[in-house]
């Protein structure tokens, strides 16, 4: 009669099985996909959808113009300092699922599509160009842009980028900028046009109606005879949004409540706007003393050009 | 007796029904197009109209002879309204709760020649 072999002892068994059953499971669960349904099927982080994959060989160099191409796709995403290169981006997701990637979390399958269109300054087209790019991921379409990379992931805010970079390291200044000696940049800076300080938040809160924009975010530009913003929400070849000339100033404080700060100018004829200034730590980005608040520190460098009685309200 | 019943019932499948269905009635869009733009008309409208009827442009382009605006809403029953323009962290425009884009392309007088309403998002 012959007897049953085994190849492990039964105490082998009993340490290996635990182990074995845990290898499995690790090796089943890490690179796990686990498709879900998405909630929306057309998500596509806010990027618009009127792009094909011939979008770019509708235009032809040398005969359509900038005109023939922004009435046909629309207001683009993208433009060059000088105005003379538009990109578009447009992103689909082709598969509406969530794809939950162990361990990395979720992910969504999408399909971008880049154009980008340069015309002469007589606004003829030159080159129309199109890529298209499938990722697993959060909206991230630097790698594949056509047009020059600036740091700082800031596409749209090349005047900014220039400004910190200095005149003498890009090819174009912006006309608003030529000729200016720039003393400080704070960006991320919220801009309360034609609002006096605190109490004049408050009040502006009060009559906000549906569609009015409270704040404009962007960059506070000091030079030596203009106080400009900078928008985030304006087009690279935009002129700022705000521009203060020192000689017009009448006076400037800084506002507090509650420990926040406002930096209030009030200019001729009759206008005011006010300020908050990140108060993070100076960065490269942010040249500011360390010890002293930003606020502080633009109304100290405006006062000091400005007519020496002009400062408190 | 049992006829009464069967309307009875008959009557609360219909009522069930119709509360049912009530929650299901979509509420009609808003009108298209919108009547902030009723006033364009090629040829004779000019920039600073544009500008008073609808604000700033959210862009200008070719030495200020495109400009463009954005129109959206949040809800499918409020009416159209011009929105800021959005960016994302990288500076890409982003069309959150915007659909339509308005482009009006003028002479070098100021006076509309072509315009395009366009649905650029879903």
């Amino acid at each position: 009669m012959k007897t049953k072999r085994t190849i492990l002892q039964p105490s082998a068994i009993r340490l290996g099985v635990p182990w074995l059953l845990a290898l499995v499971l690790a090796a089943g669960v890490t690179g796990c996909v686990v498709p879900l349904p998405l909630l929306s099927p057309m998500e596509n982080h806010g990027a618009r959808t009127n792009l094909t994959q011939n979008t770019a060989q509708e235009f032809k160099a040398g005969q359509s113009s900038m005109a023939d191409v922004v009435l046909a796709l629309g207001e683009p995403d993208v433009v060059s300092a000088d105005g003379y290169k538009l990109a578009y981006h447009s992103e689909k997701a082709p598969l509406p699922v969530v794809v939950v990637v162990y361990p990395l979390g979720g992910a969504i399958y999408t399909k971008e599509l880049f154009c980008t269109f340069e015309f002469d300054p007589q606004g003829c087209l030159q080159k129309a160009t199109q890529s298209q790019k499938t990722r697993l991921g959060d909206f991230n379409g630097e790698d594949d842009m056509p047009i020059p990379k600036w740091p700082y992931g800031d596409t749209n805010y090349v005047p900014a980028y220039m400004i910190e970079r200095g005149h003498g390291q890009t090819n174009y200044v912006p006309a608003w900028l030529a000729g200016e000696r720039l003393w400080r940049v704070f960006p991320e800076t919220k801009c309360y046009t034609g609002v006096n300080g605190f109490q004049g938040l408050q009040a502006r809160i009060k009559e906000m109606k549906v569609g009015m924009t409270l704040a404009w975010g962007g960059w506070l530009i000091l030079t030596e005879s203009n106080v400009f913003l900078f928008s985030k929400a304006q087009f690279a070849n935009a002129e700022p949004m705000v521009k203060i000339p020192l000689a017009s100033v009448t006076g400037v404080w800084v506002d507090e409540q509650d420990g926040e700060r406002m930096l209030v100018v009030r200019s001729e004829p009759g206008q005011v706007n006010s300020f908050i200034l990140p108060e993070t730590k100076p960065g490269l980005f942010h040249r500011v003393d360390k010890d002293r608040q930003p606020a502080r520190v633009a109304c100290d460098l405006i006062q000091s050009k400005i007519k020496p009685a002009s400062s408190e309200p | 007796m049992t006829a009464q019943i069967m309307n009875a019932k008959f009557v609360f499948v219909w009522a069930a029904a119709a509360l049912v269905l009530a929650g299901c009635a979509t509420p009609p869009p808003a009108q298209w197009p919108p009547d902030l733009l009723s006033f364009i008309a090629d040829g004779k409208t000019t920039k600073a109209e544009v500008i008073t009827a609808l604000g700033q442009p959210s862009g200008r382009f070719d030495a200020e002879k495109i400009f463009t605006y954005r129109l959206g809403h949040y809800f499918k029953r409020e009416p159209y309204r011009v929105t800021p323009r959005q960016t994302s962290y990288y500076g890409w425009g982003t069309w959150d709760f915007t659909q339509f884009s308005v482009v009006l392309v003028f002479d070098d007088a100021g006076v509309l020649q072509r315009h395009s309403l366009l649905k650029v998002n879903q």
